[in-house]
Order: structure tokens, then C-alpha cells, then sequence
């Protein structure tokens, strides 16, 4: 104890006074856990993106002439260009970037965007164009671009949307040490104020404010640092878990699915700095009011603030009007409300808006994993980009593989307009549209070979249970200036209908016909499809692989990628066709983000009962300090359940003015933090509308906790009025440790 | 004979605002406290004893008006100066005790000198346990001693650094007849034995004899009786 005072005081009070410090420790041990988890995460996806563009990047640019190709060469970061004839005078160029450029995600970007504009290429191809749009102007949304740029480097977008991430990496740990401050600013204003009379008698012994103020810097030092330890541990031991699972049940995905894990230490650190300093500006602003007060007047408790009641309302009770007392009362509560609904934003409503987003999540979860009617959707792109035009699947290879045991359905789709027409042809004009809007209906339209293990008869087509006819009618399908007409034989529940998101007020039906259709539409057999070839099977999990060799061996020229890393790597460049597993892919991606989910479910639950510990004993803390004038009110003759009252009004104040302030910022929060409602919606209002189911949940999570909070109010109003008066008068300072805590 | 003036104030004023009300606690107060006196200060409750000597003690600062306490003027000084003069020069009694709550008696007791990390005299710790009686007493914590024993440990701790002046307000105003006979002559013992400068506010009559000098206070202002 002789080495330094200061320490010795500082873990003195630490280990006197448990209760005061361990919720504490547990609330920094609850934040810093989901935040470190959260970040982790983020940090794990990113870098395992990262890490393939350190290995290598192509870009491949269709459509170039042989002098766009030569200063295409010309480029200093282009390393290599190879160029492949695909027409007469055109190229298709595979492009490689200089090693150090390949290596930052920014940098790629930037050269592609370079290469477009030097050679013009914006109106050239849709790919282009839609990556431009979406790199200059974040208006084209991410998942749009990225889907139609697919073509040329989709894992590379998935990269940039990541990097993306990072700006938001970066605000999650910045809330993460705001939530610290707020709670560091309102526990630590608390524990001072209980031990106000120690410090100021600290001082009077001849102890510096700078001194006094070690104190306080070294206990939440030592706090911050014993829940920072085992929290980052234990997230970065469950992401390690989360890593090892992916890899142990799938071990033929590496990389792209199975997560890469890698520990962020940069990302920790500045994650505990952020956190250090937060403690500290915290500790700074407690201490900061009890630097101008004299020692004598905390001493004697007349540093503490109860405001100046005027004389005029001092008369309350004489008069018996109670509820200028109850006034006073109220006007004391106000200067609480900021701090308080700070408090209850960082500790209740964001972790319940978390975990809202989570719940959400495992039941999305829970349906994916018990859906039985899911089946093995393997992809099988057809898409050429050498030859004249699309290469495409032989149709006779299409028919082999529905006649393959295994395989349930085969479906080619594509997009058409169907005009609507009944058969009620006696109306003016011969017919009538379905749809008031012109007559057209877009519809997604599958041809199949099979459906379910049924296939439509010929002439016959089979809509999804919202197409707008009825079965018998017939409908119109144009395609290249041809129409034929059809019959609705049947609406089957295997088709959907789907509202796009780009334009709310489209709706697409999916309908489906056997292969006589074709030659109708183009005038001729179909000898080559082109696009996506969805290949629907029931098979096990364990029996996919099998089943995909199957596909390869009977398509022949096709390549099996198993994730879209290889695919778009190097599958466009050799081969035409590309079997793609998308089932096999969800099924993974769910059984992580399952564990995650749960993980982070189970983290906020947590943060949420630390956080209603710590409002918990703030109130007893609140009512305990004021037990004397409880004391005094039932000596003049109030009842209990007035006192109650008056401890109870608090919450009333609190909901009257946390919602008129909460509810713009939970919109705005809203609007920038939910991605399907938020930044990639233009429109305002249907961001907000987007918006309004986790809007009512968060307010619903605040109506619950504001009466939890007035039960807990009027039961420690309850328990301190329920011992006796003298009892509650007399508090000299040393009576006990625990009687004061 | 300036040397043997410990402590010294003029002209002190300190005026409480309390909305448009101006309470004059203390009016225009200039006395002095000699090197090795008990100077007793008394009067009713309310009439500035309490304000007075926190003024005195550089736990206040007054409205207007200088203090000096061993030839050093706490205006101007700065937190580590202003420390280190309570640290050294200055011990207080309290009516209510205000013991560190967390702290052994003898931490309580032995804290000041390791604030101001200074040695500790193992000798003279031992000889004021024993004069005041908490010899075995010192393993405790303050919620477990009575409040006599409370009032004993702290004067040990207000005389552990051997200060300038001993402060006391209202010492024996919680204790019962007979620990505040006990306390206050230990006090007169500590004063003789050990040359203590003491300043003692009270409310009491019997106590007055107790004084080498005594002040009445009236209205703010300390009257030589
Ligand atoms: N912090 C304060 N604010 C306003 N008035 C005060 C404060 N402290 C003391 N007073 C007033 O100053 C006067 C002297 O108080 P005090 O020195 O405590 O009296 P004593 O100790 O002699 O009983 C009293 O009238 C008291 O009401
Ligand atoms: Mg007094």
C-alpha cells in the first residue's frame, strides 16, 4: 500500500464495492463481445475477398477492335492482354493487371475504370455500363449492378460490396464506442456521485484533482481491459468455430463459402483505443462538475443539486396541494432525460433492434433447413462468349439430362410478354386484355422438358396461381414479331409470381409450356438453349457431387464449377457451359449464418439483461438518495402510493419526451441502417414505409421496457418507503459499505 | 512575533446566493491563530462557525478577503500546490467522521502520509494509537467501531502528518456525554503533549474551558470573549 496510493485506492474501492463495478464489467464485457463479433465477421468476409484478388484479377472486355486492343497493351497497369477472335475484326480480351494494382480492391476499380474511359467503352455493352453507373453514381443499386455484371467479374463486385463494408466496419465500432461513453458517462456519473464525500475527504487530505482523477482513469482502465481480453478471445474463438465448421462439413468449398479466418488485429486495437479513449473523455466529463466545487460544500451535501425552488412553491404542502410538490419533482426529473434516454437508445433499443434483425434471421434460417420441398437446383449457364453469338446447351442434351434418374425437372427460362385474352371473344373487338394496363403481362417464361415429373401437354401452358385468368382462357405469347396462343391448362403451384424490386408495380408471372412452343415463336427447333438451365433434383446433400459428374460427363464441353470464384476466374475464358450448385451453396451459406445468428441473438439478449441491471440500479441508486424525503413526505402525512406515484412519474416523463425526439432518430436510423428499406430504395417514403414493421418493433421494445421500467420504479419506491422513518433519515456517511452501495 | 502567528486572515467575506436572496454568512472576519494554541470558536447553529473555519482551512474559498496559513497564501496557488499545503498543514475533524468507508482504520489513519508520499513514522503512529486508545482497534473497517472509536481514528488521522493546525468542527457534536468528554480531552492531551495548533467550532458551553482563547460568533463575525 505504501508504493502507490493511488492504486491501492483505485483496487480498494474495486474489490469494496462489487456491486457498483461488476455490472459494469458486465456491460463492457456485453458490448464489447457483439461489437468485436460483428467487426470480426465483417473483417473475416472481407479479407477472404481480398485474398483472391491478391492471387489474380481478369477483366474480360468483349466486343474490342484490334487497335482498342493495342492501347488496351499500351497500358501501364495492364500486365498481360490476350485477345481471342470472336468475329471478324472483334476481340474478346482477358486482361491481367500489374501485381500493384491486383492487390487493392480500389485500385482494380479504378484501372477498369480507366480502360473504359480511354476506349470509350460506356456504351459499348450492358456490363459496362451498369458497373460505370454504379461505381459514379450510387443511385443504380449494388445487387443490380452486380448482377448484370456478372459476366465479367462477379466475384470481383462481391469484393468491392464488401469493401463497401468497411465504411460501415468503421461506424459500428464508432457506435460501439458511443454506447461505452454514454454508459461510462452515466454509470460513472452515479458511482461518483455515491462516493463524492470519500474523493472530497481524499482531497482534503491533501490529494490533487489530478490524482483523484488516476483514480478513476485506472479503475476503468483496469475494467475496460479485463472485459476487453476474454470478450475479443471469445470472438474471435467463435469465429475460428464458425471458420473450422464450414470447412469440416463442406470441405470441397474452400474460400469462397467456408469463411476465411484471419484475426484483425489493426481492427482490434483501434477497436481498443476507440474504447480507451471514450472511457476516458467519460471519466473527464463526470469529474469535470466536482472540479469547481469546494470541498466543504460536498462534504456537507449542499454541492449536491436540488434546484432553487422559489418561494412561492414552497407553500405546497402547507396548503396541502401535493401537486406542486409533484411539480418540483418533475422539474428535477427533466435534467435527467437526456442522459437517461441516451442511455436506453445505446442499451435497449439498439440491441433490440439487433436483435430483431437476428431473430428474423434464424427463422429465415429455420425455414430454409426445414423446408422438404427444397430441392438441389444445380445451374447449368449456357452462356457463350466465343463463336457467333450464344453457343448455347444442344437440345438433345437438355433432354438427356431430364431422362437422368436423379433429375426431376429441367426448366429453360426466359423472359417474355404474354398478351392476355380470354376466350369470351364476343366482346367488342374479339378481346379482352387480362390486365387494364394495355393488355400485357410479363411473364417469366419456362420452357420444360420436365415439371415436377409432369410436363405440360402440347399447347397447352401452365400459369402460377396469381396469373390473372382463369384456366380454359387463352392467352397470346409474342416473341421476335410471332405470337401463338395458348391455353391455360392448369395453374400449378410449383410457379410463382414475383414483384420485381426496381419497379413495385410490375408483377412477373412465371409460366410454363412443353417444347413444341418453340418452333412457333422461332420459327424453328430448338438445337441450341442459351442462358440459365435449371436442373432440379432431390437428392442428398451427399449424393450432389455425383450427380454434378453426371451433368458434366453428359454435357460434355462443360466445366464443374463448384463455387463462383472458379466460375467466373476462369470459366468464361475455357469452356462454354458452367454448372453452378446454387442449392449446395444456400445450404452452406444458411449453416453459417445460422450459428452466426444464433451466436449474435444470444450476445444481445445478454447485452439487454446487462443493460437493464445497470438502468435497474441507477433507479435504486436515484430513489435510495432520495429515501430521506421520502421519509419526510410520510412523516407529514403522504400515503405510500403517492410516493410511488411521484418515483413512478418519471417514466411518464421519459415517454412523453423520448418519443417525440426517438422517433425521427429511429427513422433516420432506419433509413441508412436497413439495407432492403434503406440505401438502395430512391424514394423516401418507401424507405420509411420499408422502415415501419422494425420502427413498431423498436417502438414496441420501448413501450415494454418503459413499463418494466415504471413497475421497477414504484417497486424500489415501495421498498425504500417501506422501512421506517427514522430508519430512512438518518444516513451519516460510514455507517457501511453495503448499506451505501 | 510573526512567527509565532500560524494562521491569518483579513477582511474574509463570504456571502451564500440563494436565488434573489444574499445570505452574509461570514462579515469582514480578520483574526489570527497563534503556533501551539486551542482556540475554541462558538456560537449558535447558523451563525458561520462551520463557514468559517472551512474558510479558514482552504476547503472554502471566501467571497473576498486573504488567508494565510503558515506564511502561505492559497490564492494563486495551483491543484498540485493547494494539495500539497492541505497535505502538509492542515488536519480536520469532522462532525460526522467521514472515514473512508473502504479503508481499515489504519489506512484511514496512515492515508494522508501516503497520499503526500511521506515516511511514516512507525513511533509516533504507535504512541497516538495508544493515546487515543484504538490501538486494537486499528484491523477494523469504520462500519465496525463505534462512533467514539470513529471520532478517536480520525483525529489520529488529522494528526498523523503533524499539521499546522488541527481543525475540528463540532467533534463531539454526534457522540454521546461521556466519548465526547473522552474525545475532548484526548484532544487537550494531543494539544499539550504533542504542541498541536488545534481550532475547534462548537456549540457547546461546557467545552469552552477548554480554550486558551475563545471566540463567540455572531452574525457572521467571531467576537474575542
Ligand atoms: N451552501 C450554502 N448555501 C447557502 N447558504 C449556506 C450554505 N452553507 C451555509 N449557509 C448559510 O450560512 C450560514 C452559516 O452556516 P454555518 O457556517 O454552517 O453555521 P454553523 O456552523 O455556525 O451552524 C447559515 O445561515 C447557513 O444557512
Ligand atoms: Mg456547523
Amino acid at each position: 500500500m505504501e508504493k502507490s496510493y493511488i492504486r491501492f485506492y483505485a483496487l480498494r474501492e474495486m474489490r469494496a464495492r462489487p456491486r457498483t463495478f461488476l455490472p459494469l464489467f458486465a456491460i463492457f464485457f456485453g458490448v464489447m463481445l457483439l461489437m468485436g463479433n460483428l467487426l470480426i465477421y465483417a473483417q473475416c468476409q472481407l479479407t477472404s475477398d481480398i485474398a483472391y484478388y491478391k492471387v489474380e484479377t481478369q477483366l474480360i472486355l468483349p466486343d474490342l477492335t484490334e487497335e482498342e486492343v493495342f492501347l488496351l497493351r499500351q497500358m501501364d497497369f495492364v500486365r498481360q492482354a490476350e485477345a481471342v477472335e470472336t468475329d471478324r475484326y472483334t476481340y474478346t480480351c482477358y486482361v491481367e493487371l500489374t501485381e500493384d494494382v491486383n492487390t487493392r480492391v480500389y485500385a482494380i476499380s479504378d484501372s477498369l475504370l480507366e480502360i473504359i474511359d480511354r476506349l470509350g467503352l460506356d456504351d459499348r455493352s450492358d456490363p459496362y455500363i451498369h458497373f460505370l453507373y454504379w461505381y459514379h453514381d450510387q443511385q443504380t443499386g449494388p445487387s443490380e449492378a452486380i448482377d448484370r455484371s456478372r459476366l465479367f467479374n462477379g466475384r470481383y463486385m462481391n469484393a468491392l460490396r464488401d469493401g463497401m463494408f468497411q465504411p460501415a466496419t468503421i461506424s459500428l465500432a464508432c457506435i460501439a464506442a458511443l454506447m461505452l461513453f454514454a454508459v461510462v458517462v452515466l454509470v460513472y456519473r452515479m458511482k461518483i456521485e455515491q462516493a463524492a464525500k470519500e474523493y472530497a475527504c481524499l482531497v482534503g487530505m491533501g490529494m490533487s484533482l489530478r490524482d483523484l482523477g488516476k483514480i478513476q482513469y485506472l479503475q476503468g482502465f483496469l475494467l475496460l481491459t479485463a472485459a476487453f481480453v476474454p470478450s475479443q478471445l471469445l470472438a474471435i474463438g467463435t469465429m475460428k468455430i464458425v471458420s473450422l465448421l464450414s470447412f469440416r462439413l463442406y470441405p470441397e468449398f474452400d474460400g469462397n463459402q467456408a469463411l476465411l479466418f484471419s484475426v484483425p488485429w489493426s481492427t482490434l486495437g483501434i477497436l481498443y483505443l476507440l474504447y480507451l479513449c471514450a472511457m476516458l473523455l467519460g471519466t473527464r466529463l463526470c469529474l469535470a462538475p466536482y472540479r469547481t466545487k469546494s470541498i466543504s460544500a460536498i462534504l456537507s451535501g449542499s454541492a449536491d443539486k436540488i434546484p432553487y425552488v422559489a418561494k412561492s412553491s414552497v407553500k405546497f404542502l402547507s396548503r396541502g396541494n401535493f401537486d406542486r410538490y409533484g411539480n418540483v419533482w418533475k422539474q428535477r426529473n427533466r435534467r435527467n432525460v437526456l442522459p437517461v434516454m441516451v442511455l436506453f437508445f445505446c442499451l435497449i433499443l439498439f440491441p433490440a433492434f439487433l436483435f430483431g434483425a437476428f431473430l428474423g434471421g434464424i427463422f429465415d434460417v429455420r425455414d430454409a433447413l426445414t423446408d422438404t420441398g427444397s430441392r438441389a437446383v444445380v445451374q447449368l449457364h449456357a452462356y457463350g462468349i466465343s463463336g457467333d453469338g450464344y453457343k448455347g446447351v444442344p437440345y438433345t442434351v437438355i433432354r438427356e439430362l431430364a431422362s437422368l434418374p436423379d433429375v426431376d425437372d429441367v426448366r429453360f427460362s426466359y423472359d417474355y410478354k404474354v398478351k392476355g385474352m380470354t376466350t369470351l371473344a364476343d366482346q367488342a373487338g374479339g378481346y379482352t386484355p387480362v390486365n387494364t394496363s394495355g393488355g400485357a403481362v410479363d411473364c417469366q417464361q419456362y420452357m420444360v422438358t420436365s415439371f415436377a415429373g409432369e410436363r405440360p401437354d402440347t399447347g397447352e401452358v401452365w400459369v402460377c396461381p396469381d396469373f390473372p385468368a382463369e384456366v380454359g382462357d387463352t392467352v397470346t405469347l409474342r416473341q421476335n414479331g410471332k405470337t401463338v396462343d395458348m391455353v391455360i391448362g392448369k395453374k400449378h403451384p410449383g410457379l410463382t409470381m414475383r414483384i420485381p424490386a426496381y419497379d413495385k408495380t410490375r408483377r412477373i408471372y412465371e409460366i410454363a409450356f412443353d417444347e413444341t412452343l418453340y418452333p412457333a415463336l422461332y420459327g424453328e427447333a430448338p438445337v441450341m438453349l442459351s442462358g440459365y438451365i435449371s436442373i432440379c433434383s432431390s437428392v442428398p446433400d451427399g449424393e450432389i457431387p455425383a450427380l454434378l459428374q453426371k451433368i458434366a460427363v453428359l454435357t460434355g464441353d462443360t466445366k464443374v464449377y463448384l463455387n463462383d470464384h472458379d466460375r467466373f476466374l476462369h470459366g468464361t475464358i475455357e469452356r462454354s457451359y458452367l454448372l453452378e450448385n446454387s442449392f449446395y451453396q444456400n445450404r452452406i451459406g444458411t449453416i453459417h449464418s445460422a450459428f452466426l445468428c444464433l451466436f449474435f441473438l444470444v450476445q444481445t439478449l445478454y447485452l439487454m439483461l446487462c443493460a437493464a441491471s445497470v438502468i435497474g440500479s441507477t433507479i435504486s441508486f436515484q430513489l435510495h438518495r432520495r429515501r430521506a424525503e421520502f421519509a419526510v413526505l410520510r412523516a407529514l402525512g403522504l400515503e405510500n402510493t403517492a410516493i410511488h406515484a411521484l418515483a413512478a412519474s418519471y417514466t411518464g416523463l421519459l415517454f412523453r419526451w423520448v418519443i417525440p425526439v426517438l422517433y425521427p432518430v429511429l427513422v433516420l436510423f432506419l433509413y441508412f441502417g436497413n439495407p432492403d428499406a434503406g440505401i438502395r430504395t430512391n424514394d423516401f417514403g418507401e424507405k420509411v414505409i420499408g422502415a415501419l414493421p422494425t420502427l413498431y418493433y423498436g417502438l414496441g421494445a420501448y413501450a415494454v421496457t418503459c413499463t418494466v421500467l415504471y413497475l421497477l420504479y414504484g417497486g424500489t419506491a415501495r421498498y425504500t418507503s417501506a422501512r421506517s422513518a427514522g430508519q430512512m433519515l438518518s444516513v451519516p456517511l460510514a455507517v457501511s459499505v453495503k448499506e451505501r452501495e | 512575533m510573526t512567527d509565532n502567528i500560524i494562521l491569518r486572515c483579513e477582511g474574509v467575506n463570504k456571502l451564500y446566493k440563494q436565488g434573489e436572496e444574499t445570505i452574509y454568512a461570514l462579515r469582514d472576519v480578520s483574526m489570527t491563530v497563534r503556533r501551539g494554541e486551542f482556540l475554541v470558536l462558538y456560537g449558535r447553529s447558523g451563525s458561520g462557525k462551520s463557514t468559517l473555519l472551512n474558510v479558514l482551512s482552504g476547503f472554502d474559498t471566501p467571497t473576498a478577503g486573504k488567508v494565510h496559513i503558515d506564511g502561505q497564501d492559497m490564492e494563486g496557488m495551483n491543484d498540485r500546490q493547494r494539495a500539497k499545503l492541505r497535505n502538509e498543514k492542515i488536519g480536520f475533524v469532522f462532525q460526522s467522521y467521514h472515514l473512508l468507508p473502504i479503508l481499515t482504520a489504519r489506512e484511514n489513519i496512515l492515508s494522508p502520509l501516503l497520499i503526500g508520499k511521506r515516511p511514516i513514522d512507525e513511533g509516533y503512529f504507535r504512541d497516538l494509537c495508544e493515546t487515543l486508545g484504538i490501538t486494537s482497534r486499528l484491523e477494523h473497517l469504520p462500519s465496525e467501531l463505534s462512533g467514539g472509536e470513529c471520532q478517536r481514528v480520525a483525529v489520529a488521522r488529522a494528526m498523523i502528518g503533524r499539521p499546522a493546525v488541527l481543525f475540528a468542527d463540532e467533534p463531539t457534536g454526534n457522540l454521546d456525554k461521556r466519548s465526547a468528554g473522552e474525545l475532548i480531552r484526548l484532544l487537550k492531551q494531543a494539544h499539550e503533549v504533542y504542541g498541536q495548533t488545534i481550532v475547534m467550532v462548537t456549540h457547546d458551553e461546557t467545552l469552552l474551558e477548554y480554550g486558551d482563547r475563545v471566540y463567540r460568533m455572531e452574525n457572521g463575525t467571531p467576537v474575542l470573549v
